[in-house]
């Protein structure tokens, strides 16, 4: 019943019409309680890391896939794991929730703890103004009952954080040195007030060359590999890191929890690199303009071939107009719902396009057919549904088949 | 090339919350193809607006207006000083609120937002967010005021040559070869835009 592919709503409808409180009730029965990971971008990686994290520690976890982060997806996880009335098994509940949800959410079912990644311009067609995004993240932060994690380097989280209880807030962050010296940069929303101080992270990323970070953690530091190159994993990462220490307390082992994050695949399209017809390819998703920025600021230099694909859930695609797009220099293929959009997009910019292709699955296999490039590797950038319909159209459908490289 | 322009942004960084100034670029490009040089300036400060031949008003959060009328806070005189000189504006949503509350003294709003696609009268096709309750596009002398935001130029090149023909940087648009794929796309990117 659960769509392959990643889409994972619709069961979810079904059932929250049939019996709309039954997912409150779920996400409130966990002994340990109800974790919640927000915040525009970093949600589905930042909560792969820190399910593992728990896992290795011996926590038994329920959670939901990266693509069923709004209410609908919620019920989907549960028609998929859990027994007639709606119990599932688990000790802990860790959730990524999408941040429009979220809030709806919380008024029903209060988190024990709660991750506050970050405020991007993003999605302003639904969310309006970014003032209101961050309302939103501070009602869920408001209706937590433990500690609250904030990104230190956030003015945003900091907004939030000076309307929460102090004793209640923690921090993770990323050295102003190590953010300087990297290739991309984390934008979060401006808020255009005077600079608040920021607060002291109890968790830090203080040095990070290509995949390999260092992170400090309550006095210890601890080094490794992450899934996928950028400053944005490295954030996701610390803050697994300092919510994984957070939950566990004194059984937080930082070693064990640094040997997973060195082990950990990517979440699908995060970076993904899989062998397609013989021949590596990487799956990169660009969701809003953060995650389009960041990725493309890390992509791979000189690439023959790039796959671009923007997809009907880029309802309005004005958006992709805020991002600097230096980095791409060549694309092989425009395509998706939006290709009119994207092809203008790269036209107007003066990058060279090899073929418009409104075809989206006659476009993937024109890709794919292409002989083995001489420079890097086949590259596909796509929004989500692009990437929904590719992943169907390949056979990717588990979203747990995922390989690191 | 026998003229060369100059095309100023205001406040890019704090009024570009969709992708506004890329109106700009296509004013830029299609300058260019009818044979003249265009600049993109980005400005900071609204004190010496007449050194432009086009200025843009982009559409910015409710900080980041808060912000620039701080930092800047003759701007709104400012740019209808330039409106009113004859000079062309092209001023998108929430810059179109700004400029509509000072010259009207009061906000035309209805109290309910509007999130969509629309299509005017005139065809002009764009994504309307808005509670305003100004009317979507509107000519004033020579400078245009619309609630569509983001780059609205891109989908309706037409409206762009019209932009460029009623500031007078060039008397007529002669047709050419770099804009038949163009204006082929932004075809299609309206249709696709009430498909969804």
């Amino acid at each position: 019943m659960v769509r392959p592919g990643g889409g994972s709503a619709l069961p979810g409808l079904v059932l929250s019409k049939l019996a709309p409180k039954l997912v409150y009730k779920t996400l409130g029965s966990f002994q340990q309680g109800l974790v919640v990971v927000t915040g525009t971008a970093g949600k589905s990686t930042t909560t792969k890391m820190l399910v593992a994290i728990a896992r290795a520690h011996g926590l038994e976890v329920f959670t939901n896939p990266s693509t069923a982060n709004i209410e609908q997806g919620f019920f989907s996880t549960i028609i998929k794991q859990g027994n007639l009335f709606g119990k599932v098994p688990g000790q802990i509940a860790i959730i990524e929730m999408d941040e429009g949800h979220a809030a709806q959410v919380v008024a029903n079912v209060k988190p024990k703890v709660s991750v506050i990644l970050n405020v991007f311009e993003d999605q302003l067609d639904r969310f309006i103004d970014p003032a209101l995004v961050r309302d939103k993240l501070l009602t869920v932060a408001k209706a937590t009952t433990g500690t609250v994690l904030l990104n230190a380097d956030d003015q945003n989280c900091l907004l939030i954080a000076a309307e929460l209880n102090q004793s209640q807030t923690k921090y993770f962050g990323i050295t102003s040195e190590v953010s300087i010296a990297a290739k991309s940069k984390l934008n979060y929303a401006p808020t255009y007030l005077p600079q608040l101080p920021a607060p002291t992270a109890t968790a830090e990323v203080v040095a990070l060359q290509e995949r390999k970070v260092t992170v400090e953690i309550a006095g210890k530091s601890v080094s490794f590999d992450l899934p996928s190159r950028g400053l944005h994993f490295a954030l996701d990462a610390v803050a697994a890191l300092a919510t994984a220490e957070s939950i566990l307390g004194e059984s937080f082992d930082l070693v064990k929890a640094s040997k997973v994050l060195d082990e950990i695949p990517p979440v699908f399209s995060r970076g993904e690199i899989r062998e397609v017809n013989g021949e590596q390819v990487e799956f990169i998703l660009v969701q809003n303009p953060p995650s389009m920025q960041l990725n493309l600021d890390n992509l791979a230099p000189e690439l023959d071939q790039v796959f671009f694909a923007i997809g009907r859930d880029v309802h309005d695609p004005s958006w992709m107009w805020t991002v600097d797009l230096a980095n791409l220099k060549h694309v092989s293929v425009v395509t998706g719902f939006n290709y009119a959009d994207a092809a203008l997009l790269l036209r107007y910019n003066e990058i060279p396009v090899e073929k418009i292709e409104a075809e989206y699955f006659k476009a993937i296999d024109e890709f794919f057919k292409l002989p083995k490039p001489k420079n890097g590797i086949k590259t596909v950038i796509y929004s989500a549904d692009s990437m929904r319909r590719l992943r169907r159209h390949m056979g990717f459908t588990d979203p747990e088949d995922v390989q690191r490289v | 090339m026998s003229k060369s322009l100059k095309l100023a942004a205001l406040y890019p960084d704090h009024l570009n919350l969709n992708g506004d100034v890329a109106n700009f670029l296509v004013l830029q490009k299609r300058l260019q193809w009818q044979g003249h040089a265009a600049e993109i300036v980005s400005l900071t400060s609204s004190s010496n607006l007449s050194d432009f031949d086009v200025v843009l008003a982009g559409h910015g959060s409710i900080a980041a207006w808060a912000d620039i009328k701080r930092i800047d806070p003759e701007i709104i005189k400012n740019v209808l000083n330039f409106i009113d000189s004859g000079k062309s504006a092209l001023v998108i949503a929430s810059a179109y609120d700004q400029l509509a509350e000072e010259v009207l003294g009061s906000k035309n709003r209805t109290g309910s937002h509007r999130s969509e696609f629309v299509k005017t009268s005139e065809g002009i096709v764009g994504y309307l967010n808005t509670d305003s309750n100004e009317e979507v596009l509107r000519w004033h002398k020579n400078s245009l005021f619309t609630l569509l935001h983001g780059p609205v130029f891109v989908k309706n090149p037409e409206l762009a040559d019209e932009f460029i023909i009623k500031s007078g940087l060039v008397k007529e648009i002669q047709p050419n070869i770099h804009s038949i794929e163009i204006d082929e796309l932004a075809r299609a990117s309206r249709k696709i835009a009430f498909e969804n």
